[in-house]
């Protein structure tokens, strides 16, 4: 009965396994799984209609609908440069961080007042545009600046 | 009558002497009672049973002799006073020829400033593979810091081992930043998001630098104004300078299509009978808000 149940157990755990990481198609060769599939018919259908009900035909247009995104996605993997890739995640991630971030008007005003006394002390003949329309851009700057500084005191740097 | 002139010669000695008593009497009250002016000194106030107080007298101090040993190297090497002089005669044109002539501080800024330029000067620059830093665990070789110092300074400073401590630590910090960013995506960013922002990097970066003619513009204006007007001949078609952008638009994506789609080899699989389990996960790469509706209607 022991034996029998671990089997049982072991076919299940197998069965879906395999049905989640099963081929619905390639694209030049690329595999899209049937979980990849189900996925994307669950959006487009609102959860009505599944891989394993769709027939022939539905088949081949979503494959055929979703190999774009795979070729993109190989594209990008292929074409962007390591530099490219970075800038892109890195400005992706700061966004996200700083999303999370709040600065208040308070100290928005008080980076924007520090601002123009350096401007006047430095001279600088360039027109300070009112607090007003400065202030989004002043607390995109304020948060990425706490985003940054937050991670730089959480790194472990070590000269020798 | 001899007796008669004494007794008168007596008695106006007497009158005058009185007079000028009286006088000197006045004069005296009257030095008593206005302020000295005559710049004497003034003793008033005076105690006698007071200690004098300690005198300080500056002393005046001996040159040291020009093989004097004023202080050591870094490598242990004695810093001689001749150097030192020679050193201060130059920085103040001659004007300073001896160290001893200065206050303290300033002899120690002075032996400070020797210290560094013999620093400089006999230094050992460690090789380029050398590990200068350790940024999370990870290598900066000083290869990575040199270049970047010499981007930094224009080529005027090309030896990290040449800057001093504070120095090396601020490009350090700089030259990790971008490694600790990378080490953050990697923790925070799911390989999902990962292809999806690279997937829409490279698309803006085909956008760009695909180019559209006004030709191809205008033969699609053409082709939708017909569409258009098939289907409703009083529909009012809107002026072709308007839909400008999104005619451009329109054409790039079908040509990044056309091109992604050129000779592309898909199969499907229909042998596919698995039923949906419900432990599959919510993980996907494809974002379907993002697939271009091209093979849609094919």
């Amino acid at each position: 009965m022991k034996k029998l149940l671990m089997t049982l157990g072991l076919g299940l755990f197998l069965s879906t396994v395999t049905a989640s990481a099963a081929t619905a198609g390639t694209v030049n060769g690329m595999k899209i799984t049937v979980k990849e599939a189900n996925k994307a018919l669950r959006a487009l259908t609102k959860g009505k209609m599944t891989w394993a009900k769709l027939p022939k035909e539905g088949r081949k247009q979503l494959i055929e609908m979703m190999a774009p995104s795979k070729l993109v996605a190989a594209a990008a993997r292929k074409h962007l440069t390591a530099k490219e890739k970075q800038a892109a995640l890195a400005g992706f991630w700061m966004q996200k961080k700083m999303s999370k971030i709040k600065i208040s008007d308070k100290e928005a005003k008080n980076a924007y007042n520090k601002m123009k006394k350096m401007a006047k002390k430095a001279k600088s003949k360039a027109k300070i545009p009112p607090f007003k329309r400065a202030k989004n851009n002043i607390k995109m700057q304020l948060a990425q600046e706490k985003v940054v500084s937050k991670l730089m005191k959480k790194a472990k740097i070590r000269v020798k | 009558m001899k007796n008669f002139l004494i007794v008168l010669g007596l008695t106006s000695g007497f009158l005058v002497s009185t007079v000028s008593a009286d006088a000197l009497k006045n004069s005296l009250n009257n030095i008593l009672n206005t302020k000295d002016s005559s710049g004497m000194v003034n003793l008033n106030g005076v105690s006698v049973g007071a200690k004098p107080k300690h005198r300080t007298i500056k002393k005046v101090r001996k040159s040291r002799p020009s093989s004097a040993v004023i202080g050591r190297y870094n490598d242990g090497k004695p810093v001689h006073k001749r150097e030192a002089d020679k050193y201060i005669k130059k920085a103040t044109k001659g004007k300073i020829k001896d160290l001893d002539l200065l206050p303290k501080k300033q002899r120690l800024m002075v032996l400070k400033d020797l210290k560094r330029m013999y620093a400089i000067k006999h230094f050992k620059s460690r090789p380029a593979e050398a590990v200068v830093a350790t940024v999370n665990g990870q290598d900066i070789h000083k290869k990575s810091a040199d270049n970047y110092l010499k981007l930094v300074t224009r080529g005027k400073v090309t030896d990290f081992d040449k800057l001093d401590k504070k120095q090396r630590l601020v490009l350090i910090k700089e030259l990790a930043r971008p490694m600790i960013l990378q080490d953050a995506i990697g923790q925070n960013l799911t390989e999902e998001e990962k292809e999806a922002v690279l997937s829409q990097a490279w698309l803006q970066k085909q956008r760009a630098t695909t180019k559209v003619t006004n030709d191809q513009m205008l033969a699609l204006y053409e082709v939708k104004k017909a569409k258009a007007l098939a289907v409703n001949p009083q529909a009012q078609i809107p002026p072709y300078i308007s839909l400008g952008e999104n005619l451009k638009n329109e054409i790039i994506e079908k040509k990044i299509m056309a091109e992604l789609m050129e000779d592309v080899n898909i199969t499907v699989n229909f042998d596919t009978n698995e039923t949906v389990t419900a432990n599959e996960s919510n993980e996907s790469s494809v974002k379907l808000d993002k697939i271009p509706d091209t093979k849609e209607t094919e």
